[in-house]
């Protein structure tokens, strides 16, 4: 690349401006940043970093936040695959809404979200007064937070399926027709294999989100150091008493969490569209 | 006769394609139920706890005076926000889109990154930096400027939360546009500025906007990361959303669900003009699609 | 204006585009670029406008070094493959681009402007669509207003990449003739690339054929039709028949086929290959004893101005022969028949 820009003369101005701002930017405000909270663990002695993200009580808390957001994520690719299918495939008054109102959850602040979560699945709210008699609690126990998780990540399963599934051409499914197959074996047999790397990317995807949120958790979760208390959470506390190192060591491990999910759903993204071509 | 035959013919193929009625009505009700149960009620209850004490306590919740100094935060943090991811959006995308090197996927994806990291993640790394036990923060004390647990600390997190938006809407949308215009306009004489304001500019303008709006839309909304940066100085450094927050673990419902109202009012609207802005950008999307593939820039 | 190309290279990575081209064209010349595509000859008319850069090399025009001149100051007209019209701008706002961006202090006033763009509206004769916008229009009419653009801006040297290339088959007729009327009218130096040697042959005064990256001819149509300098000029040009052959008293004489993926098989005392053109062949129903090809009718095709027939030959390959509707009727033909070949022209090249 410096050769390129060294040496190369282009025809389209603006490439060492453009680039420079760039790179410079994004060193600033992402890059460095970033490695400052690599270079900081360094401080910490592997006994101690391993104190921390092994402790029990952060290991209940990596429990809970994988566990809710995979729950999470299998309900969004569930419900989210037959959103999407519906949206394409059938007609029904309104379907243009509903198809806008599906993006609510990337619009919507997810503290706004919690609040109101918690505001239906209390005792007393609008869906808890109905569940309390049936000995079922949501607010304050895990499945109120595979319930924001879920709503968290909503939309991409929808948004990554819908897509494919609108690329389909008819021909193929009048062509399992031809051959006999019936309704669900072309399902099965010829759409499903179609849309399964769409599906798998939406569930990471969902899945990803899911593990790092905060805003929306902390409001129905109760937070109960063992019990709700998620990831996140786990790390603000531990700010919260100054516990620097112990912060930075959670965070680290959220880090890498995150970077391997990326590098999964860029490796699925990629299979996606290979499949598509 | 031979309409008639033509229509059957239809019908038999949108019989091959779809399932038996009563499975088309479980399906829609399912996603219909799921929905209104995620999105539409939440939604409701935002509003009507909004209004359980009446207008009078929703408009002095609202023009009270800690919740006007968060809101004004909070438009601040955007209205800084914004602009500069804007321009990061726009050289990045020329940047990438326009010319060829080598790392152009690792960049891409490096501008991604930030989407990808737990908000409450995104905070700390400016604590370790800028706050007092942080990199900087013996010398930013020792000259008395405050950056954590203050505005430029607010600004910082809700700069990094939104870096990717405009981006990642425009990368794309420029690759697809190819050079052939920008080259066409250079051999007319025009010059680079020319070539960017008269030739790129009209044709990415409602990506453009689509990414603003986003982007806009979690400036405005972030929670987590403006909670570590923050300090929650009630009137100083809460931002709309902190704001919610405090009100909410006060027992003050009400005012804390009128707050939420302004909040999902403007994810209302944000949907509302999303909605439009990507279908115009759909439209020049597919403008590029139906015109003959454009060139895409070479080797150099 | 005169361009002088000398020892022009360009590589992209490990692919050489041109190799040491060297080229001269004269004032007010129509010149075509002919070869088979990945031969260099579009990244030729790129370098000659500047939008790409050669590695080795230099250009002139009018004797005045143009080498690193970047594309806005070369002041050349280029009609893009695809047009490339700006789609959020009328035709006549497309047309008028090139004078709205100039300086100030060179920019024509308004209604100097709005005279020039209705005066090329109505040389491509688009005045009526002057509003519309480019999504609007056939690809006929959005070639025109891209040679219309490019023209506006008064260039020293118009430059086409494929002019005709994306336009069905109609339309590329018609406009063909008409791109040699305007250019019999106008007189700008101009230089088209393409790959259908139908297209060049008839269209311009000299014809620089391309292969690989190096230039294999350069001549006037007639020059290298009728004296391609080579085998690859030849088979490139036209429909042929390759026979390997044997010199016998001085005369050159068939004995048998190279298949052309197999050129180099060809034994040692076969020194030669001989190209004959489908319609270079005497056909008949007897021997003539000299030269001749034995073979059986396979297939024959006679709608068309000439009749096309298929001959498989003793040898065993397919021989392509074209012959006219009268030869045709007299000879009465049907597949099965035997007939005799005798090319009346053959080219030989060494091989």
């Amino acid at each position: 690349m410096r050769a390129n820009l060294v040496k190369k003369q282009r025809v389209i101005p603006g490439f060492g401006l453009t680039m420079g701002y760039s790179l410079l930017y994004l060193s600033l405000l992402v890059l460095i940043p970033l490695a400052g909270i690599f270079l900081k663990t360094t401080t910490l002695s592997w006994a101690q970093f391993f104190e921390t993200v092994a402790a029990p009580r952060a290991l209940a808390s990596y429990r809970l936040s994988f566990g809710a957001s995979a729950v999470a994520a299998l309900l969004n690719a569930f419900f989210g695959f037959i959103v999407a299918w519906v949206l394409v495939r059938y007609h029904f008054p309104g379907k243009q809404i509903i198809d806008a109102i599906v993006d609510l959850p990337f619009a919507l602040p997810t503290a706004v979200a919690g609040i109101a979560f918690t505001a239906l699945y209390t005792t007393n709210g609008w869906i808890g007064r109905w569940l309390a008699p049936l000995g079922i609690k949501v607010a304050f126990t895990p499945v109120g937070v595979i319930l924001v998780l879920t709503f968290i990540g909503l939309p991409f399963v929808v948004r990554t399926v819908q897509p494919v599934l609108q690329d389909i051409q008819p021909d193929i499914e009048e062509a399992a027709a031809v051959l006999g197959a019936r309704r669900t074996q072309t399902f099965t047999r010829v759409l499903l294999p179609m849309l399964w790397p769409a599906l798998v990317t939406g569930f990471a995807m969902a899945f990803a989100r899911a593990v790092g949120e905060y805003g929306s958790v902390i409001f129905i979760s109760g937070n109960m150091p063992m019990r709700t208390e998620i990831t996140p959470l786990l790390i603000i506390t531990k700010l919260e008493q100054y516990d620097y190192a112990g912060a930075t060591a959670l965070a680290v491990v959220m880090l890498l969490v995150s970077f391997a999910l990326l590098l999964l759903i860029n490796t699925l993204q990629w299979w996606t569209r290979r499949q598509r071509v | 006769m031979l309409r008639h035959k033509a229509q059957s013919a239809r019908s038999v193929s949108a019989r091959v394609r779809t399932e038996p009625r009563a499975v088309r009505i479980v399906l829609i009700l399912a996603a219909l139920g799921f929905l209104a149960l995620f999105i539409f009620l939440p939604v409701v209850i935002v509003f009507v706890s909004a209004l359980q004490k009446g207008w009078q306590f929703y408009l002095s919740a609202i023009g009270e005076p800690d919740a006007l100094a968060a809101i004004r935060l909070t438009l601040l943090a955007a209205g800084i926000a914004v602009p500069l991811n804007l321009l990061f959006g726009v050289t990045a995308a020329w940047a990438i889109a326009k010319f060829d090197f080598k790392g152009k996927n690792l960049l891409i994806t490096l501008i991604d990154l930030p989407f990808s990291v737990s908000p409450v993640v995104s905070g700390i790394i400016f604590v370790l930096i800028f706050g007092l036990h942080g990199w900087l923060g013996p010398w930013l004390d020792q000259h008395d400027i405050r950056i954590i647990f203050a505005v430029p600390g607010i600004v910082l997190a809700t700069l990094f939360v939104t870096f990717p938006f405009i981006a990642r809407e425009l990368i794309p949308l420029m690759q697809a546009q190819g050079i052939d215009e920008e080259e066409a306009a250079l051999s007319l004489g025009a010059n680079g500025w020319q070539t960017f304001w008269r030739i790129t500019l009209p044709n990415i303008k409602w990506g453009l906007l689509y990414g603003v709006i986003l982007c806009n839309a979690r400036a405005m909304g972030e929670f987590g990361a403006v909670s570590v940066v923050s300090g929650h100085i009630r009137g100083l450094t809460n931002t709309l959303t902190l704001h919610v927050e405090i009100l909410y673990n006060e027992y003050n419902t009400a005012a804390a669900f009128a707050l939420a109202s302004l909040l999902a009012f403007l994810a209302l609207v944000t949907l509302v003009a999303k909605s439009i802005v990507g279908w115009k950008s759909q439209q020049q999307l597919k403008a590029v699609e139906q015109s003959p593939p454009g060139r895409k820039p070479y080797e150099n | 204006m005169r361009i002088e190309v000398q020892n022009m290279t360009k590589r992209f990575g490990a692919f050489t585009a041109l190799n040491n081209i060297s080229l001269q064209v004269q004032t007010g010349e129509l010149l075509a670029l002919l070869g088979p595509s990945g031969c260099g000859k579009t990244t030729l008319l790129r370098i000659l406008a500047g939008l790409e850069f050669s590695d080795a090399g230099s250009i002139r025009f009018d004797g005045e070094d143009a080498t690193g001149q970047n594309v806005r100051a070369r002041r050349v007209g280029f009609v893009f493959q695809h047009y490339a019209l700006f789609r959020h701008m009328t035709v006549f706002e497309n047309i008028a681009f090139g004078l709205r961006v100039r300086p100030r202090s060179q920019r024509p006033a308004r209604v100097e402007i709005t005279e020039k763009v209705t005066n090329l509206l109505r040389l491509v004769k688009l005045q009526e669509l002057a509003q519309r916008y480019p999504a609007q229009l056939s690809g006929g009419q959005r070639q025109r207003v891209a040679l219309a653009r490019a023209l506006a801006v008064e260039p020293r040297v118009l430059l086409l990449d494929e002019p005709f290339g994306a336009l069905d088959a109609k339309v590329r007729q018609e406009l063909r003739r008409w791109l040699r009327r305007l250019h019999e009218e106008i007189h700008i130096t101009t230089i088209f690339v393409t790959h259908d040697q139908e297209e060049a042959l008839e269209v311009a005064d000299r014809l620089v054929i391309m292969n690989s990256g190096e230039i294999e001819q350069i001549g006037t149509p007639e020059q290298v039709y009728h004296h391609p300098a080579n085998a690859f000029v030849f088979h490139f040009l036209g429909d042929v028949n390759l026979f390997r052959c044997r010199t016998e008293n001085g005369y050159p004489l068939i004995i048998g086929h190279v298949t052309p993926e197999q050129p180099g098989e060809a034994e040692e005392n076969v020194a030669e290959k001989a190209f004959v053109r489908p319609h270079l062949f005497n056909i008949s129903t007897q021997a003539h004893g000299v030269n001749e090809i034995k073979g059986k009718v396979v297939h024959i095709n006679p709608a068309g101005p000439t009749v096309k027939i298929e001959i498989m030959s003793e040898w065993g390959e397919i021989v392509h022969a074209h012959i006219s509707q009268e030869q045709y009727a007299e000879l009465q033909l049907c597949p099965g028949a035997q007939v005799f070949l005798q090319p009346k022209q053959m080219q030989i090249f060494p091989d």
